[in-house]
């Protein structure tokens, strides 16, 4: 049996380096994904375009501009003379976002009454809008705050005792403390690339036998099929293992992201989520028969869900009720949770064994399936 | 098993895909130590039947015993004592001969040591000496053919079943092909074998000729050629090539 299975290993191995498309295929698509990923998908907006309409022209009014640059977010790319030209700045993309200062800022802030200022956003990119309305009317609020100070000193009540009367809220991101998207995006995406690729490569390899005619040969022989799934899948464990090392060295290179869990649970916990992973792709190549059919299926049905129904691009708590059902069958989900809590909480693996007990389950139901389909005959 | 050197016994052996008979209640059987050839056109249903007595295909009804296990329900039982060499090169190209022989013989169970000394005589017999650190899917069709033939003999069968194993070989290399077989058997190997090649299927002890999933006529090559409807058919002292015109009609000449 021992033999067997290692014999199976050492024969997909030498398939796997002698055809160095999958090496590539297993080693550069993770890289080139952590990259676009951690680059262009990168949630963390600063420098956001913004157009000026300053109608008041008074020195209140450019505290005001002045304010939202020194934030860091927004970067002052012209001044217009009405908001009519907020259409014209968001058609031709020149501007994100345009703050409209009305006449009269500076008056009706120097007499006390209270003064408006208007935020136009290009609902286009909803993320950036959202993002950027928010920043503004922090902004507004702290400005209120200063403005309400300097009007009590000016009845006398010196700065020092003016009461705040705001709820002035501090608050602080524990695990992440300026919120790097990215330190949250590189844990998911390993999940996002392990669950893809395994599938992915997994599924060439049964199929591939099939359309050479090599599987007639090996089903003559006295091999059982426990022996060739288990040997089929070594050497992509090993694969997968490697992916794993690759991308969380390539996240603190070039992230910073921090590993603050232990290496250990980390491979282990990713161990138990590949044989799932592996299993699935097998599965699919066991029921199709056909390369690229198999792919197609695979890709489908592994990079699909990982992406959208794992909590990687959304929270869960955020999506239909029905749809957060459907995600507890969805594996990435629970490996996603447990990768952002060992990398950024640090918390050992005996606090997450609700998402191991499921990915282990996962892992052996994908097992026993390729095992039972499994065919030793050429009828489908 | 029925009698002891039956190695194969088939009785009423059916296969259809869908409405199509593959095998149409085919009987026969095949002594120890036989060269046992099945003659007939391509789609005579001559790969079916060894794809069902080898166990890569389930019978759809009839009976099928090799080495006296139910071919529908015994198959593992089966596939240890049994070699076979598929029509297409069914080796894995990517890996050179001396890993292809490894992995086979691993996976028909030889012990390490008898493999070691089994590998080195199959190079040499294949003629392959020097050759085992090339890929098999670069050989030249002749020795991937040998190749082959070693893999499934590496564990030493009682049994070879060997599908149409010289189409596309040079005639000279087929006839050292068919010296193989009967080196074989002169050892105790029985061989089922399918051609359509009439003058090669002339030097085995039997042939079933085969016609549309049935066997028409099943006797030794001389048996054959006395049949009453070959010389009603007018044939004088006639070929095998004359039999088969004789009991199928020119249009299921293989």
């Amino acid at each position: 049996m021992i033999r067997r299975i290692a014999l199976l290993a050492a024969k997909e191995t030498r398939h796997i380096l002698r055809d160095f498309r999958t090496v590539y295929l297993a080693l550069g698509i993770p890289l080139v994904l952590l990259l676009l990923f951690g680059y262009a998908l990168s949630m963390d907006i600063d420098d956001i375009p913004t157009l000026v309409v300053d109608g008041d022209r008074t020195s209140a009014s450019r505290d005001v501009v002045s304010a939202f640059e020194r934030t860091g977010f927004f970067e002052l790319v012209g001044r217009a003379d009405n908001a009519a030209a907020a259409e014209g700045a968001f058609r031709s993309g020149e501007a994100k976002v345009v703050i409209v200062i009305p006449p009269g800022l500076g008056r009706a802030l120097a007499r006390g009454e209270a003064a408006r200022i208007q935020i136009l956003a290009d609902g286009t990119d909803a993320n950036t809008a959202a993002i950027a309305v928010g920043y503004g009317a922090a902004l507004a609020q702290r400005r209120t705050m200063d403005l309400t100070v300097d009007a009590l000193s000016r009845l006398g009540v010196p700065a020092a005792k003016a009461p705040r009367v705001a709820i002035d809220v501090r608050s602080r991101n524990w695990f992440n403390p300026t919120l790097e998207s990215r330190w949250y995006m590189v844990p998911g995406l390993i999940a996002v690339i392990m669950a893809m690729m395994s599938a992915l490569l997994m599924s060439l390899t049964v199929a591939r036998e099939w359309e050479r005619g090599t599987m007639e040969q090996l089903l003559v022989t006295p091999v059982r099929p426990a022996e060739i799934v288990i040997g089929k899948l070594v050497p992509y464990f090993v694969i997968g293992l490697l992916q794993l090392a690759l991308i969380t060295a390539a996240g603190a290179a070039l992230f910073g992201v921090p590993l603050r869990g232990s290496v250990p649970s980390l491979f282990a916990i990713s161990g138990v989520f590949l044989v799932g992973a592996l299993g699935q792709g097998l599965l699919v190549s066991i029921a199709t028969r056909q390369q690229q059919l198999a792919m197609q299926v695979a890709l489908l049905t592994s990079m699909l869900p990982a992406l959208l129904l794992s909590g990687f691009m959304s929270p869960i708590a955020s999506m239909p009720v029905v749809v957060q059902h459907i995600t507890r069958i969805v594996p990435a989900r629970y490996f996603l949770v447990v990768l952002r809590d060992l990398f950024l909480k640090g918390s050992p693996l005996s606090a997450m064994w609700p998402e191991i007990a499921a990915l282990a389950i996962f892992a052996v139901l994908m097992l026993v399936a390729c095992a039972s389909r499994f065919k030793t005959r050429m009828d489908a | 098993m029925t009698s002891g050197d039956r190695v194969i016994e088939v009785e009423g052996l059916t296969r259809r895909f869908g409405t199509f008979r593959a095998v149409d209640s085919i009987s026969f059987h095949v002594d120890r130590g036989e060269v046992f050839g099945f003659l007939g056109a391509n789609g005579a249903g001559k790969s079916t039947t060894i794809r069902i007595l080898c166990g890569l295909l389930a019978p759809t009804s009839g009976r099928g015993h090799v080495l006296s296990y139910d071919v529908a329900t015994e198959i593992e039982r089966v596939k240890p004592h049994v070699g076979y060499m598929s029509q297409k090169f069914s080796l894995y190209p990517d890996l050179t001969v001396a890993e292809n022989l490894e992995f086979f013989g691993g996976a028909y169970r030889v012990p390490r040591a008898r493999l070691a000394e089994r590998i080195p005589r199959t190079v040499a017999e294949a003629g392959l000496a020097g050759k085992e650190r090339l890929l098999a899917g670069g050989l030249a069709s002749g020795f991937k053919q040998r190749l082959a033939l070693g893999a499934a003999l590496l564990h030493e069968p009682e049994l070879l079943f060997l599908d149409e194993p010289t189409a596309g070989v040079a005639p000279l290399a087929r006839r050292a092909f068919w010296d193989l077989i009967r080196g074989l058997a002169a050892r105790g190997t029985t061989v089922f074998v399918t051609s359509h090649y009439m003058d090669e299927v002339e030097s085995c002890d039997r042939i079933a000729l085969m016609s549309r999933g049935r066997i028409v006529a099943l006797d030794t090559p001389d048996g054959l050629k006395r049949d009453p409807r070959v010389a009603a058919a007018g044939f004088e002292s006639p070929t095998l090539e004359d039999v088969f015109v004789a009991l199928m009609g020119p249009e299921a000449r293989p």
